[in-house]
């Protein structure tokens, strides 16, 4: 049964469907193994084992008699610690939430239930998500997360569980959350395809806000078309969130008469490290197979990054006002972060103000860019997965990076997927991203499937899984 | 002197104590920010030297005054050097352009 760990989503489905396997059986298998193996990379912080069989048993139930909820049906996942789930705590990655409970599923939960996907365990993450302004692995009170590829290595952050999880096997999909980064470091230190959605694609009801203007709920999967089936079932309006569009997606399928274009910043490859460029060309070219190519875009000319940080650190400070009024910040696992944030506390209205202000030009200007192509390719990071006991501005000091567009695109609400392109320093996984248009993800996902139908870096386990 | 100027002059006064130097390391032109000069700072301290350093030490006495019971010196300093980080992406967000006819925008757009 272990190898249904390996398995993606549709062909888990097909086992469902067929009676090879049961709803049951798979959620043990992930049960099992998140407790079994869930330690080993701090990946887990509560595992569901009784809600999730008697949901199980359920969709077994429902199968039987022939009610089928879709792709999702039986599906066992796990979900980022800030996501509520009635029951259980959610605590954030903070001790100081170690016992709160919420009332009510958050709605990501609620569709997912309603979709016949199986609940089975609650998540790690980076604490408060980061927005502390950590500046290591150790800033997680369930210990830092470690990746499967090699556990002296981080996981990335601030969605560490999610990306862990799946790259271990332990469940096929996981939700997680990104307001700058937090789904594309893990899915790049992890070796997994993740999607950052569109920002208001998924309602953030029952999810921690850090930042409410940028942060966004995605899938983190084995395959973009598993992203894709996870996507189409928690998309969508919800009153409890105004910020949640109305549109909603369908999963894509691979048109292959359809022509695509790609474009590549200028100065992309700049600071890399050797082995993430040579996928990254390797990649170019395989996508050449589908796709026009031009190597020349020039993001426009507005200081992308400040304004993210700017808003980032003004919402965070808002966010967390009772934190600060309370003292139980220096309750946090990291020192650093037990005096960050006091810097958001001093953000001048006026500053605030302006960026988000030059927020909406801004985003006009990259939209204008991105209306060139298909999607922007990049490296998804410009180095393996980081050692864990290295200060992060330790790690790779020599290859920070070149031109980026992630900072804009979390500015800016525009979706980005991150799919594993090969192997770098030590064996470990390195990432390709496509930035796009905002509610282009049908398109970004069916570039992922072109490009994972010619490739089998998402079929690769890391060393003994 | 300005008033800007006068509220920095007396938040870096009661600052200093904290940081373990004499106000006088501190001292600020008493033209602002823009002209301000590197301030002598002791290990430890910040020790930029940035235009945007005066402005952060003013603002790390409001935190200070918030919060200081809960706060070390080191944790002062590291807020100190968070602050000016973050006043330095404020610089490039004042000096890009922005017309006034620009409507305020809560949330990205969704053009696509």
């Amino acid at each position: 049964m272990a190898d249904v760990a390996f398995l993606t989503i549709p062909e888990l489905g097909r086992l469902l469907r067929k009676r090879r396997v049961s709803a049951v059986e798979l959620a043990r298998v992930s049960l099992e193994r998140l407790e079994r193996l869930g330690p080993s990379y701090n990946a887990v912080v509560r595992v569901l084992r009784e809600a999730a069989l008697s949901e199980a048993r359920e969709r077994d139930a429902e199968l039987a008699r022939g009610k089928d909820r879709g792709p999702l049906h039986g599906i066992p996942y796990g979900v980022k610690d800030l996501i509520a789930v009635e029951g259980a705590p959610t605590v954030w990655g903070a001790p100081a939430y170690r016992n709160r409970l919420h009332q009510g599923d958050a709605t990501v939960v609620r569709r997912l239930r309603r979709a016949g996907a199986v609940l089975c365990a609650k998540l790690a993450m980076v604490e408060l998500a980061g927005g502390m302004g950590y500046g290591e692995a150790f800033a997680n009170f369930s210990g830092p997360g470690r990746t499967p590829w090699d556990p002296t290595r981080w996981s990335g952050g601030s969605s560490s569980g999610p990306g862990a999880a799946v790259a271990a096997g332990l469940v096929p999909f996981a939700i997680g959350s990104e307001t700058w980064g937090s789904i594309q470091y893990p899915a790049a230190f992890c070796g997994i395809t993740g999607l950052r959605p569109t920002f208001g694609r998924v309602s953030r009801h029952g999810a921690m806000g850090l930042s409410p203007t940028m942060d966004k709920l995605g899938p983190m999967a084995r395959t973009a078309q598993d992203c894709a089936l996870v996507l189409g079932a928690i998309a969508g309006s919800d009153p409890e969130d105004s910020s949640a569009l109305a549109r909603r997606f369908i999963p894509p399928v691979v048109r292959p008469s359809r022509r695509y274009r790609i474009g590549v910043l200028r100065g992309t490859l700049e600071r890399t490290q050797p082995e993430v460029q040579r996928n990254f060309l390797a990649s170019l070219d395989l996508l050449g197979r589908v796709a026009d190519i031009s190597d020349d875009l020039e993001l426009p000319d507005y200081p992308y990054d400040a304004l993210a940080g700017v808003i980032l650190d003004a919402e965070a400070a808002s966010a967390y006002e009772p934190l600060f009024q309370s003292g139980r910040l220096t309750r946090l696992t990291a020192p650093e972060d037990r005096a960050g944030g006091y810097a958001g506390q001093v953000v001048l209205a006026g500053d605030y103000l302006r960026a988000m202000r030059l927020r909406r030009p801004a985003a006009a200007a990259l939209d204008r860019l991105l209306s060139q192509v298909d999607a922007i390719a990049a490296p998804s990071l410009p180095t393996v997965a980081w050692p864990i006991d290295t200060a992060f501005d330790h790690a790779y000091p020599e290859f920070p990076g070149g031109t980026s567009s992630a900072g804009a695109a979390n500015l800016c609400g525009a979706p980005g997927l991150f799919l594993m392109n090969g192997s770098g320093e030590a064996g470990l996984p390195t990432g390709l991203q496509l930035t796009g248009r905002t509610q282009t993800e049908a398109t970004l996902l069916e570039l992922g499937m072109q490009f994972q139908a010619r490739t089998d870096f998402h079929r690769r386990r890391p060393p003994g899984l | 002197m300005k008033r800007r100027a006068f509220a920095e002059s007396l938040a870096v006064a009661a600052l200093a104590p904290m940081l373990g130097v004499p106000a006088e390391a501190l001292r600020l032109d008493p033209g602002g920010p823009s002209e301000a000069r590197p301030p002598a700072m002791p290990d430890g301290a910040p020790a930029s030297g940035s235009r945007a350093l005066p402005l952060a030490l003013a603002l790390t006495e409001i935190v200070r005054l918030r919060y200081g019971s809960r706060l070390r010196v080191e944790d002062l300093t590291a807020i100190t050097r968070q602050i000016e980080a973050g006043l330095e992406r404020a610089d490039l967000v004042r000096e890009a352009e922005l017309s006034n006819v620009a409507p305020l925008g809560a949330a990205p757009q969704h053009g696509g």
